[in-house]
């Protein structure tokens, strides 16, 4: 490492780079002599591991433990024991013959991560693909007849129609909002900077109960004889003349106001992660612009945006993947009604309150069919990132 | 070698925390109950599982805890707010409950054919005492394709009730109606006395909106029609869209579409929710005079709110009377000998009057369950009227248990509906319905989308 | 995590962007009137549900929380009621660090299994990479829902195959591992995409030196790319925290909805009541809930400086 200078430095309170470091200088230096000693605790290394994650394994079973116990050695586990295992895998790779070494190496990396994938996405998406070509109980297949159902029944056709409109809207505002307000904030001092964030972001801490809360007393809407509105949007109306409204029931715009909430759920995803991009734009390069005349505009669409590209990709995906699979916030807002649901919340109703399994299986297929698009356009970018470097 | 500390300093951690966890466990299994203690049930250590939570989850806790203090088990309930897709989830991955109860028998039905569950007649049930206990109809709807019995009656709602404002109605010199004309000729003196007469809301807070809706057209058919046309249209032997089934939403149009009949006007009634249903009542002076609801209403009245609000059964039409409910029903996906034993003990008259009311009355030997303000309507023809606590529980209570008696006690149909219907497009239609499409092209809808096979 | 993110904000003091150079390009009025105005737009329904938090049960049935304005120092008009009644009903305590137990772990766990995956496809070869990367991220689609019952089976059965065994019944359900796994494997495609994503961005040429200077992957993983991707690794961090903190039904299905393992997402809707409208203990329930998750934005936002990575660039 020539770059000393940009080294962490290592603490004593850093144990995850100083292990590897030791030892590696250790070995480095004194040479053949503690060959032996390098086997052995290369060796030793992964063993130990297991083992501990195996004790660890059957304690954490425990569920009558005492909590703090198990949060403490959950947590140490967690953090140092995945970390060992991945360092001990890594130093058994080092003792195969050279040549295999670097073709096995990768799989140390990546291995793990395929392997729980397997198990917790793979294996259930297959299961219900297979579902997803039977009856009702699951029982015997009927080829492509659920599709069928799906794509000429009326209700479900309107819920493809609203995933479509939720798709193309929900990541529209959420990242352009998100991105304005990143751009914007930045331009600020550190610490307002940090709060104005923190308040934006602060939709995301509200968990799923808490935010269909809050939208209630927006949304809320009391007919003549019930009383005073508590709903903060008809009060509004109201304040300037209008006769009470029950928002949620006004078709086809309802889908907006539901809308409105998941964009104001994901503006904060947006907007961190693009934050973090524009910071780690060089400084030196935004100057270069600003010394060659550029205005703040140009230094945005020229310098800062070509930059943040790829990441513009991935928070897009994320949030387009996340309002195919949006079901919560109709499903409690509307239950679907009124022209309102969507194909997540179509599915889980089939499945889980109809029991129609195949149905319910068939619309998760098309859940997954749908993003080749977008999958296709992030391989395109990642190809154009690696060309790049 | 830094590493090899912390390696062993997580191994003794983990060691000593394992030892520790050991303690503890066998520290809450011997602290048990102080009852008898020494039956089959000492020591059983199950739980129940089932929708209710916060007040009425924890009246079934306390009516657990009176059972375990009594026989020395260790019994618990686990509520849950998802219980629906959790019941499904656990059962279909290999994990479920030992016992549940749920209201819709269709579900139960289900989950026996799927070969889940323990019949009643290979757990020793005897079915003829029981039919004669909980009414033959409850019992029925129980029976699984292979022809045993599933579903074990626990605890009744009560829906053929009409709640109204006494006040008002002792002043103006209003009589309870004893027909659906009478009803609705009520309805325009109220109107023509300048006030309203009607609140509904088929909205709810979490979820879709209708239901309350199709318990008012049930109790309209089941006496229109008589229990016969009733059940061919649960069943499907009738189409949806029978001309019986039309007279029946043109009847229930005589009191929602009425001129100045509902608070708030019919097509606003599906965005209010059944639980902010009853508040205007409450106003001074009230807003309406009369709500449709089920008898677990009261629970949402304001405190001392059945002194005002009372109810009156809904009338008869053509002569003809019911009494729709639904009920909840226990279920055994694991047999074991405790499991039985205590099923069999909770359905009897001395156990349903601890579950009854928080102190289970005068009535009750044991107890109550101790949550003020939870009544839990009798399954059993036995359960006394003095288990409860409040004038408007042992007035319903009194005549469900006639009702079981005489089996008469008919299920809310939506309940025995597939669910697509029952909770899917009947829903909507009545939604559809208040918000001005015709009975014809609702009731044509529903029956298009009833499922096949 | 702490320890190595600080070394680089050190190191990188002077290459920090001067905050004045900024302000005298732009003039700070309409950009400070512009994100008031966004803020004010996102916090108002937040406010609703903090005010309501303290009004009593029967004002927030009868009318608007902007009411209270009217009549601020009105000592009727508010109550500590509400979070009394919440703090003190049992259990509260229990399902605190019973979700503590769920989250750290579950948040610690997929972040480190997908950074190393994540450094693999940036910058290692190894045959049909991108193939399974893509499936990677495409499988973000999977549904939640229709995961559930075939892991539960898993979980419950072991595992199958044609009729072969591949492992036994592990007896994991109901148990804290069986919820850090569940989370991990729903976290992973998201954490991997992001990471993935960052990493990738990186300048080549800072990982060939290190190469010919003879560093293993090993070492400039930890070494260089860890610590250059703090921003991202806290990112994510946020989000799988939160989403792990939120989350009621996986902690449903794998751990039970017994007492003593129940979550705080739990012992909230225990609170509430099936058919109730609680709303004086669900806005106060939901703002306890809320707090936790904001501490840890406001910890890790300090990573979010800029010149973390430009500075390492620039070496």
């Amino acid at each position: 490492m020539t770059d000393k200078g940009h080294e962490p430095p290592v603490t004593t309170k850093e144990p995850r780079s100083s292990g590897p470091r030791a030892f590696s200088e250790e070995a480095q230096q004194r040479g053949p002599l503690v060959y032996a000693l390098r086997v052995a605790f290369a060796l030793a290394i992964p063993i130990a591991a297991f083992f501990l994650l195996w004790v660890t394994f059957d304690f954490l079973r425990d569920a009558e433990a005492n909590r703090f116990l198990v949060m403490a050695v959950a947590i140490l586990v967690g953090v140092f024991g995945v970390f060992a295992l991945y360092f001990g895998m890594d130093t058994v790779v080092n003792l195969l013959p050279e040549h295999v070494r670097e073709s096995v190496r990768p799989f140390v990396f990546v291995g793990p991560a395929l392997v729980i994938l397997s198990v917790y996405l793979v294996y259930p998406a297959i299961n219900t693909t297979i579902l997803s070509f039977k009856d009702r109980d699951g029982e015997s297949f009927v080829g492509f007849d659920n599709f069928q159902e799906i794509f000429t029944n009326a209700d479900t056709l309107i819920s493809i129609r609203n995933s479509v409109l939720w798709v193309i809207l929900v990541p529209f505002f959420a990242v352009a909002i998100g991105l304005g307000f990143a751009v914007l904030v930045d331009k600020l001092s550190s610490r307002a900077e940090s709060l104005s964030k923190s308040m934006i972001f602060m939709p995301m801490a509200i968990s799923f109960v808490g935010a269909s809360i809050v939208w209630r007393f927006v949304y809320s809407f009391r007919p003549p004889g019930f009383g005073e509105q508590i709903g903060l949007l008809n009060s509004i109306w109201e304040g300037i003349g209008f006769e009470a409204i029950d928002w949620l029931r006004q078709e086809p715009f309802n889908n907006l106001y539901l809308m409105v909430i998941l964009i104001w759920l994901q503006t904060g995803f947006a907007m961190v992660i693009l934050s973090s991009a524009i910071k780690a734009v060089p400084e030196d390069i935004l100057e270069a612009a600003r010394i060659d005349g550029a205005n703040e505009f140009q230094v945005f669409w020229r310098v800062i945006f070509p930059t943040i590209a790829s990441t513009m990709v991935v928070v897009t995906t994320t949030i387009v993947i996340t309002v195919w699979k949006v079901f919560d916030i109709v499903f409690v807002m509307t239950g679907g009604q009124d022209d309102t649901s969507v194909v997540a919340e179509r599915m889980v109703t089939e499945f889980f309150t109809f029991r129609n399994d195949g149905v319910g299986a068939a619309l998760a297929v098309v859940l997954f069919l749908a993003v080749i698009p977008i999958m296709y356009i992030n391989v395109r970018q990642f190809r154009a990132q690696e060309e790049l470097r | 070698m830094r590493r090899f500390k912390w390696l062993a300093l997580l191994l003794a951690l983990a060691m000593v925390a394992a030892a520790c966890g050991d303690d503890d466990t066998t520290d809450t299994t011997s602290g048990g109950g102080g009852g008898n203690g020494d039956g089959i049930m000492a020591g059983a250590d199950f739980s129940l599982f089932g929708a209710p939570t916060g007040d009425e989850g924890d009246a079934l806790q306390g009516f657990l805890d009176v059972y375990n203090t009594e026989m020395g088990s260790e019994l618990q309930y686990e509520g849950s707010d998802a219980f629906e897709q959790e019941i499904v989830i656990r059962v279909d991955g290999g994990n479920p409950p030992d016992v549940a109860f749920a209201p819709q028998p269709a579900k139960i039905v289900e989950f026996a054919d799927q070969g889940e569950l323990a019949s009643l007649e290979d757990m020793g049930f005897d079915i003829a005492e029981m039919e004669a206990n909980h009414g033959k109809f409850w019992m029925d709807l129980g029976i699984a394709a292979d022809g045993e019995h599933y579903a074990i009656p626990w605890f009744p709602n009560f829906k053929s009730i009409i709640f109204y404002h006494e006040p008002t109605f002792t002043a103006n010199g209003y009589e309870i109606p004893a027909t659906y004309e009478d009803l609705v000729s009520l309805s325009e003196k109220i109107v023509a006395d300048g006030m309203t007469p009607w609140c509904f809301g088929f909205g709810q807070d979490a979820g879709p909106p209708g239901w309350p809706g199709t318990d008012w057209l049930e109790d309209i058919v089941v006496r229109n029609s008589g229990g016969e046309v009733f059940a061919q249209w649960f069943k499907h032997d009738i189409p949806f869209n029978d001309p019986e089934i039309i007279e029946a939403f043109d009847l229930f149009g005589e009191i929602m579409f009425g001129e100045g009949f509902v608070l708030g006007g019919a097509d606003n009634v599906a965005g209010v929710s059944f639980q902010q249903s009853p508040l205007p009542l409450f106003n001074d002076p009230p807003s309406c005079l009369m709500l449709k609801q089920g008898s677990f209403i009261q629970n949402f009245f304001p405190e001392g709110g059945t002194d005002i609000v009372k109810f009156f059964p809904f009338p008869t039409i053509g002569g003809n009377t019911g009494a729709l409910g639904g009920g909840d029903n226990l279920m055994v996906f694991n047999d074991s000998p405790q499991v039985v034993q205590a099923i069999k003990d909770w359905i009897t008259p001395e156990w349903g009057c601890v579950l009854a009311s928080a102190s289970g009355g005068t009535a009750s030997a044991l107890g109550g369950h101790g949550v003020a303000g939870v009544e839990r309507l009798p399954g059993h023809k036995d359960i006394s009227p003095d288990c409860y606590e409040t004038e408007g529980a042992k007035a319903i209570a009194t005549s469900i248990t006639g009702a079981l008696a005489s089996n008469t006690f008919v299920f809310d149909a939506s309940d025995l509906m597939p669910s697509e219907v029952g909770a899917g497009t009947f829903w909507e239609g009545m939604v559809d319905w208040v918000e001005g499409k015709s009975a014809q092209e609702v009731a044509d809808e529903i029956e298009a989308g009833w499922p096949t096979g | 995590m702490t320890a190595i993110a600080d070394a680089p904000v050190e190191h990188d003091v002077q290459a920090a962007p001067e905050p004045s150079f900024w302000q005298r390009l732009t003039n700070k009025w309409p950009v400070k009137l512009v994100v008031l105005a966004i803020i004010v737009i996102w916090l108002v329904p937040t406010l609703g549900m903090l005010i309501t938090s303290f009004r009593p049960r029967a004002d927030i049935d009868s009318s608007g929380w902007w009411t209270v304005f009217g009549n601020l120092f009105d000592s009727g008009s508010w109550t500590l009621e509400n979070y009394d009644e919440v703090l003190n009903k049992r259990g509260f305590g229990n399902a605190f660090l019973n979700t503590l137990s769920v989250t750290v772990p579950a948040t610690v766990i997929p972040i480190t299994v997908a950074a190393f995956a994540a450094y693999a496809f940036s910058w290692m070869n190894f045959p049909a990479r991108n193939l399974i990367f893509v499936i990677v991220v495409g499988l973000l689609v999977v549904p939640l829902q229709m995961a559930l019952i075939p892991i539960l089976r898993l979980y419950t059965g072991g595992g199958h195959f044609l009729g072969v065994t591949i492992f036994p019944d592990l007896n994991l359900n109901g148990t804290f591992l069986a919820v850090w796994l569940a989370h991990t494997g729903f976290g992973l495609p998201l954490a991997v995409y992001l990471l993935r994503n960052y990493m990738g961005s990186l300048p080549g040429s800072l990982i060939e030196s290190a190469e010919i200077d003879g560093a293993t992957h090993f070492q400039i993983f930890t070494r260089l790319i860890v610590p250059l991707s703090v921003p991202v690794l806290a990112s994510f961090a946020i989000f799988q925290f939160l989403w792990t903190w939120n989350d009621l039904l996986v902690a449903l299905i794998f751990l039970g909805g017994d007492s003593d393992v129940e979550v705080i997402t739990k012992a909230l809707t225990n609170l509430i009541g099936g058919r109730g409208e609680a709303f004086h203990l669900l806005t106060a329930g939901a703002f306890i809930s809320m707090v936790l998750p904001l501490v840890v934005f406001f910890s890790l936002q300090r990573f979010f400086v800029r010149g973390l990575t430009a500075g390492g660039v620039k070496g």
